[in-house]
């Protein structure tokens, strides 16, 4: 099992008496209507990398044809070469009532935003957008749908059928990580989710998200690594007019906005040093202070973090705080890169390109034999996103309904796939060394471990674990750990 | 000045280098179009089909961070729709000087040839 627990072993051991609904995906979930091919990569990256499902058209004829009742939203152009976006609107508001609109324009003209708006509109986003601002509406929206629901177990029911895309597929790793993300969904604890690369730990933050009980709150998330530093503060915690040069008004930041629901700070090994500390507080207090506020406001929020780094190791550069590790590794998964699931490889590339065919609204391709063999000896450094990519550029390519050798591109830095890492070579996570053990021999290794790296100290073990020198004594008893 | 805004680049495409490269792939293979829309349209006095070009390239400019060509196209976009030809000409022009340099550090940023079709 991946799930490495250090702080929390108790709570997972009663949770185990928890109903948690199993999930359900519904296969297209976001329509964006644009005639521009950048604007449609990159929502479709960006929705994609965070669960959702999405096809696209460039034309609103062929637009308003993919709406269907599994729509949740769609994003519109407001120029489009037939159509113009409020013709969509007003159809969609007619004849698909519960599917919201986010206008998406290169325009920022003022009377084209309160038109939009007044005709139903969810959102009115102008362009280049904020791709993180753009999911928060985007969650606000489904979230919006859910509370439309006609009760509380009705609203539990739907939460479970929010768009998430599966981008795994059926197999044994498959099912133990849904099993433990269903685990982890059902309490309230902090969560890092660690793994290289484009092995989906963004959506597998959503997942847990959408399937906990803040389902209904915001969604939001902050990429630690793409912000610009002078800004990270600001952007996490906001800011009050005038704290800075260009804060022309209060601003809410991300921790604030996500009050009542997730925040997943992605790629938190990049966090620098000197913000950490500020990190660290929110952690234990749950507060947040604006840039330039004298005071804190307290904010109820869920945090998830992830990274392709090895936070410990950066722990021991002296690059990352320990005591803030501590506090975000209360519930750890480790995402497996795509290389150690030789056994699923097929489905999942097969279950890829599905997606994408429908995604493109074109008819299902198939990958010949000898091009999976080619895509099965391939190292897969960039995990199950560079196989999105190849297999969307062999789908570009293809000239006929197989793809074969011929249409698979890698990128440059992987042009010969063997001779990288391969499976054969590459050990596994350390995390998912604990595949199939009981949550009881877990809290006895997390214990006993602890215990060694301490030098048998108790009381600095159960500060470690997090938990009360009383308890740690009770467990030792109880897993029949010998002092 | 470079025309390119690194930092904005990598927020809108999330430090994803591929996702990088297919926007530059996809900006130069669709620029001939729009070029020829535009400077058929300028020669024609074809307002409409300026201003439409104009608001395209605008949008696609502002993923990479080229702000100043966001603003060169915006203020095309409006002397289209004012119907100013002297205008439409200059600025048209210019923007497409940064648009050449646009190109040459999309290249050097993603090691791609990014050939242009001039046909």
């Amino acid at each position: 099992m991946a799930m490495e627990l250090i702080e929390t072993i108790g709570s997972v051991t009663d949770s185990q008496n928890v109903s948690v609904p199993q999930s359900q995906t519904r296969p297209a979930d976001i329509v964006a209507i644009d005639d521009d091919p950048l604007t449609l990569r990159l929502l479709t990256a960006h929705l994609s990398n965070a669960g959702f499902s999405v096809r696209t058209a460039e034309t609103g004829t062929a637009g308003l044809e993919l709406i269907d009742d599994d729509t949740a939203v769609a994003v519109v152009d407001l120029k489009l070469p037939d159509l113009n976006g409020f013709q969509i609107l007003h159809h969609l508001k007619k004849h698909h009532p519960a599917v919201h609109v986010i206008v998406l324009t290169g325009s920022g003209d003022i009377s084209d935003a309160v038109e939009a708006m007044r005709a139903g509109a969810f959102q009115f986003v102008t362009k280049p957008f904020d791709p993180s601002e753009f999911l928060v509406y985007i969650d606000k929206a489904i979230s919006s749908n859910q509370i439309v629901g006609e009760n509380q177990e009705l609203k539990q029911s739907f939460s479970q059928s929010v768009p998430v895309r599966e981008i795994e597929t059926e197999g044994d790793i498959h099912s133990r990580l849904m099993q433990q993300v269903d685990q982890i969904a059902g309490l309230d604890s902090t969560v890092f989710i660690g793994g290289e690369t484009g092995t989906g730990k963004s959506t597998i933050a959503r997942m847990i998200h959408q399937r906990s009980r803040r389902s209904t709150g915001p969604f939001v998330t902050v990429n630690c690594a793409s912000l610009p530093r002078d800004l990270i503060q600001s952007e996490l915690f906001g800011h009050t007019k005038g704290a800075f040069t260009g804060a022309t008004a209060d601003r809410k930041g991300h921790a604030e906005v996500a009050d009542g629901g997730t925040l997943f700070l992605d790629e938190i090994g990049d966090l620098p040093i000197d913000l950490q500390p500020k990190l660290l507080t929110f952690l234990q207090d749950r507060t947040v202070r604006r840039l330039g506020a004298s005071e804190s406001s307290k904010v109820d929020v869920r945090l998830i973090t992830a990274t392709h780094h090895d936070l410990a190791e950066l722990c021991r550069q002296g690059a990352f705080r320990q005591d803030l590790y501590f506090r975000l590794l209360v519930l750890k998964l480790e995402l497996p890169g795509l290389r150690f699931r030789t056994g699923e490889f097929s489905n999942i590339a097969q279950n890829i390109l599905k997606a994408i065919c429908e995604r493109q609204s074109i008819a299902a391709k198939t990958i010949s034999d000898r091009a999976l063999e080619i895509l099965q000896q391939h190292s897969w450094p960039g995990n199950i996103r560079e196989l999105e990519n190849v297999l969307e550029r062999a789908v570009a390519f293809a000239e006929s309904d197989v793809i074969g050798p011929n249409q698979l591109l890698f990128s440059s830095v992987e042009l010969d796939p063997r001779a990288d890492r391969t499976a054969a070579n590459v050990e596994a996570p350390a995390g998912y060394q604990l595949a199939g053990k009981t949550l009881e021999d877990i809290e006895r290794d997390a214990i006993v471990a602890t215990l060694e790296m301490l030098g048998g100290n108790k009381a600095k073990t159960a500060r470690t674990l997090g938990i009360s020198e009383k308890s740690i004594y009770n467990k030792m008893k109880r897993l029949n750990i010998q002092p | 000045m470079p025309i390119i805004d690194p930092i904005k680049l990598k927020n809108m495409t999330a430090g994803d280098d591929d996702l990088a490269a297919d926007l530059a792939i996809m900006f130069v293979r669709k620029l001939p179009e729009l070029r020829a829309q535009m400077r058929i349209g300028i020669e024609t006095g074809d307002a409409v089909a300026v201003a439409s070009g104009a608001h395209q390239l605008k949008s696609r400019v502002s993923y990479f961070g080229a702000t100043s060509l966001h603003e060169q196209s915006s203020e095309l976009e409006t002397a289209a729709h004012n119907n100013d030809l002297e205008k439409m000409t200059m600025l048209h022009d210019n923007l497409f000087t940064g648009v050449n340099q646009l190109i040459q550090e999309l290249r050097e940023l993603t090691k791609l040839s990014l050939e242009l079709n001039t046909e």
